[in-house]
């Protein structure tokens, strides 16, 4: 017997899409929701989701410490690895989500052909992503990352499910 | 024809710049500009003055101090400025809408091409480059020549795909194989047919292999290269060629940039673009960007 797979469709998607901008993040514990971002190169996004308690997380970093420009990290802490996901455990554990439970997924960190020092942005914020979540005892449970695609992130609340479109083709994560 | 022919020819369909951009450039390089006469120029046109008065008082593009007349723009911030602005809101109705081939919604040629050209001028003024007074222009135009390509690429885009997966092509270089021409040229002809200067045209022309480029338009060429990879990396406004291109290993070495500028560069376009854009959402709701674009 065929199984059917309830997932919503796209009309339904676009109504309950709640974006995550570049160098942002958004929390949520509506099952209704699905956080999404667009636009991955050399960015990471990450998902944390804790099915007990129904609560989940995205976020888009552009850069992997804040060290560079502090001013910009206290206006945008979102926009560094170790700042944003500092804030955004911070944000999860308050809202009553349980580390232990945090399942997490990462999508992103792309980069172009060739290999450069000046542009490995996306190989060193995948880097300070995995050390961060490493320290703080969260392993990745998933992950897409590397290569020349650009990535869009969806994170469905109804049960946490991840997956990552690129040209064209959407992808279970 | 040939399909390279065919792109070319479809060069003459695309608007001119509208008179008011080409005059403003000539004023550019003359030493002893008319102030009042420059001003009258743009006060000829209500639409157009009210937009360069909005984004004279923007953070990115502004003074410290409110201004309020044209005249004190031009004063303040300078005639190239003043080209910038105008030039943006010039190109704004050609590249604010969806671009076919690269799968670009209706933001996101104007996101890349607005963070190129905030990009270039901030890594050039960071390395203190000689080119600086063209970063800007030069950032802004060098991915116009997708709105010519767009509906090649779109027909050809399973080859393009597959050429690219095969050989482990770059994007431009697979529009190269299967078109005979690739989006740098296209936009290096239209600029050229826009009368606008060779070192700007070369640069555009160049900025996926800028090591090729003529050496004395070569530092354009480079700047123009490191800034549209930072901003295809930090995903300001890609498309379906996603980070497919090459990077050119002489580029930044040549500029002197190092990843900790390109980070800190990086933080500073985020903030920029975001202003710029929502500025130009507020012209654009006025309707009239101010600027007629006259018909070939």
């Amino acid at each position: 017997m065929t199984q059917v797979i309830e997932r919503p469709t796209r009309l339904e998607r676009v109504k309950r899409a709640i974006c995550v901008d570049i160098s942002d993040m958004k929390m949520s514990r509506n099952s209704e929701d699905v956080l999404v971002t667009y636009s991955l190169g050399s960015c990471v996004g990450l998902t944390l989701f804790d099915p007990v308690a129904g609560i989940g997380a995205m976020i888009h970093c552009m850069l992997p410490m804040s060290k560079i420009d502090p001013d910009k990290a206290r206006l945008k802490p979102y926009m560094f690895v170790d700042t944003g996901v500092a804030a955004m455990l911070g944000d999860l554990y308050a809202a009553g989500a349980q580390r232990h439970n945090l399942i997490a997924k990462v999508a992103g960190a792309g980069s172009p052909l060739g290999r450069e020092q000046t542009f490995r942005i996306g190989e060193r914020n995948y880097t300070i992503l995995r050390k961060y979540l490493w320290k703080n005892n969260i392993l990745i449970a998933k992950e897409d990352v590397g290569g020349t695609k650009a990535r869009t992130l969806y994170l469905n609340m109804a049960d946490g499910r991840t997956t990552v479109k690129s040209e064209g083709q959407e992808v279970e994560l | 024809m040939s399909e390279r022919e065919a792109i070319l020819a479809r060069i003459q369909t695309v608007p001119s710049l509208p008179s008011v951009v080409i005059k403003l450039r000539q004023y550019l390089n003359e030493p002893d500009v008319n102030f009042d006469a420059l001003a009258r120029m743009i006060e000829y046109d209500p639409g157009l003055t009210a937009n360069v008065l909005q984004l004279s008082n923007s953070a990115y593009f502004g003074w410290s101090r409110s201004i309020r007349t044209v005249k004190e723009s031009i004063v303040r911030l300078g005639t190239n400025r003043i080209f910038q602005m105008v030039l943006c809101m010039s190109v704004a109705p050609l590249v604010r809408k969806p671009i076919k081939g690269y799968d670009m919604d209706s933001d996101g040629l104007w996101r890349h091409s607005i963070s190129t050209a905030i990009c270039a001028e901030l890594v050039a003024a960071e390395l203190e480059l000689t080119c600086r007074g063209e970063a800007f222009t030069a950032g802004l135009l060098h991915d116009m020549g997708k709105i010519v390509l767009g509906t090649f690429v779109d027909i050809d885009d399973e080859p393009i795909k597959e050429i690219m997966r095969a050989d482990h092509l770059a994007f431009n270089e697979a529009e190269q194989m299967v078109l005979g021409i690739d989006h740098a040229e296209v936009a290096a002809a239209l600029l050229a047919a826009w009368n606008l200067p060779d070192d700007v045209s070369e640069a555009v022309r160049w900025h996926h292999q800028p090591s090729n480029a003529p050496e004395n338009r070569r530092e354009l060429a480079d700047l123009v290269h490191v800034a549209d990879v930072l901003c295809l990396e930090f995903g300001f406004g890609g498309g379906a060629d996603g980070l497919g291109y090459r990077l050119d290993k002489g580029a930044s070495e040549r500029l002197g940039l190092g990843i900790g500028i390109a980070e800190k560069v990086g933080a500073q376009v985020m903030i920029a673009v975001n202003e710029l854009d929502s500025m130009f959402q507020t012209v654009r709701e006025g309707e009239s960007n101010g600027v007629q674009h006259p018909t070939r």
